[in-house]
């Protein structure tokens, strides 16, 4: 009976050697769950970046995303503006006081856009592929 | 076409300064607000003849961003004197802007073509030139309300870019030569 006792942990519960293979196993399985989610974390997520317009300047003028990745505009401005690409492939329409819109970016390259309504405001979007 | 500029700018100024200066320095934060407007109001109206009368590209673009700014700082100026629960108040600055630009479109309505293109667009030069001086040197300094102040200043720096661009317009329609 002493013999037997020796695998328990001395209050008649679960046998020692079961209670370390027990451990390993949820070692095991913790690690994975952690690498599952490292992994997960490492897949890079699509961020919103933001240009304000603010006395007729676009703020940052010149701003590099990444493919995937959205631009709000928000208009501090009292005078409607837009923020609209040079050939039209994309626009904002008009934006009136501390309105925003946003656009996403799913093409890599360089993008410039002005402001329909007061062409010498200018900014650029420089789309890095993923 | 210089002195035609300086005319123009000579005479805007004149309405605005017409007035004893006692009585400009003594203009309250109701009656700028009222004055302010009107400018605003009547480079609306301005623009409304051009778009009737201009077919020039450039002349027409400028006078729908006019339209649209000013109606913009209008309506901001509305939503301000309606949370202030204040009433502007008509003045002789407003009056004497009023019957200038009252002028000013009767001899614009008589031109066409190019000569109304270079008449409106050295008008809104000078039309700006004196707004913006008198926003900025005689109105911001004097209003005691800061919420109108912001108006103002906010109000001043889209006018100003209105200025540059009308100074562009004017270089482009080739109007000095």
């Amino acid at each position: 009976m002493s013999q037997l006792k020796r695998h328990f942990d001395g209050k008649g519960g679960v046998p020692l050697n079961f209670a370390r293979f027990l451990t390993l196993v949820l070692c095991v399985a913790a690690g994975w769950i952690a690498s599952t989610h490292v992994t997960v974390a490492s897949e890079r997520q699509p961020v919103v970046h933001q240009v304000k317009i603010e006395k007729f300047r676009f703020v940052p003028a010149d701003l590099t995303i990444r493919q995937g990745d959205s631009v709000e505009w928000i208009n501090l401005d009292i005078a409607p503006h837009t923020a609209t690409e040079d050939n039209k492939v994309w626009d904002t329409g008009r934006l009136n006081k501390d309105q925003i819109t946003s656009v996403t970016f799913s093409t890599p390259g360089a993008q410039s856009y002005f402001c329909r309504y007061h062409p010498s405001m200018r900014g650029q979007i420089i789309v890095q592929a993923q | 076409m210089k002195t035609k500029t300086f005319l123009a700018v000579a005479v805007l100024a004149g309405a605005i300064t017409a007035l004893p200066s006692s009585a400009q320095d003594k203009m309250n934060d109701l009656e700028i607000a009222h004055t302010a407007y009107t400018a605003g109001n009547i480079d609306i109206r301005y623009a409304h003849l051009a778009l009737a009368i201009s077919e020039n590209a450039e002349v027409r673009a400028f006078a729908q961003t006019m339209i649209r700014d000013h109606e913009a700082v209008n309506e901001q100026a509305v939503a301000l004197i309606t949370r202030l629960k204040v009433t502007p108040q008509d003045n002789g600055l407003s009056q004497t802007l009023v019957e200038g630009a009252a002028a000013k479109r009767a001899e614009l309505m008589s031109l066409s073509g190019k000569r109304f293109d270079c008449a409106y667009a050295t008008n809104e030069l000078g039309y700006h030139q004196v707004v913006n001086q008198t926003v900025e040197k005689n109105f911001i300094p004097s209003v005691t309300v800061p919420p109108l102040k912001d108006l103002l200043v906010d109000a001043l720096a889209t006018f100003k870019i209105h200025e540059g661009h009308a100074e562009s317009m004017v270089q482009n329609l080739q109007c000095r030569s």
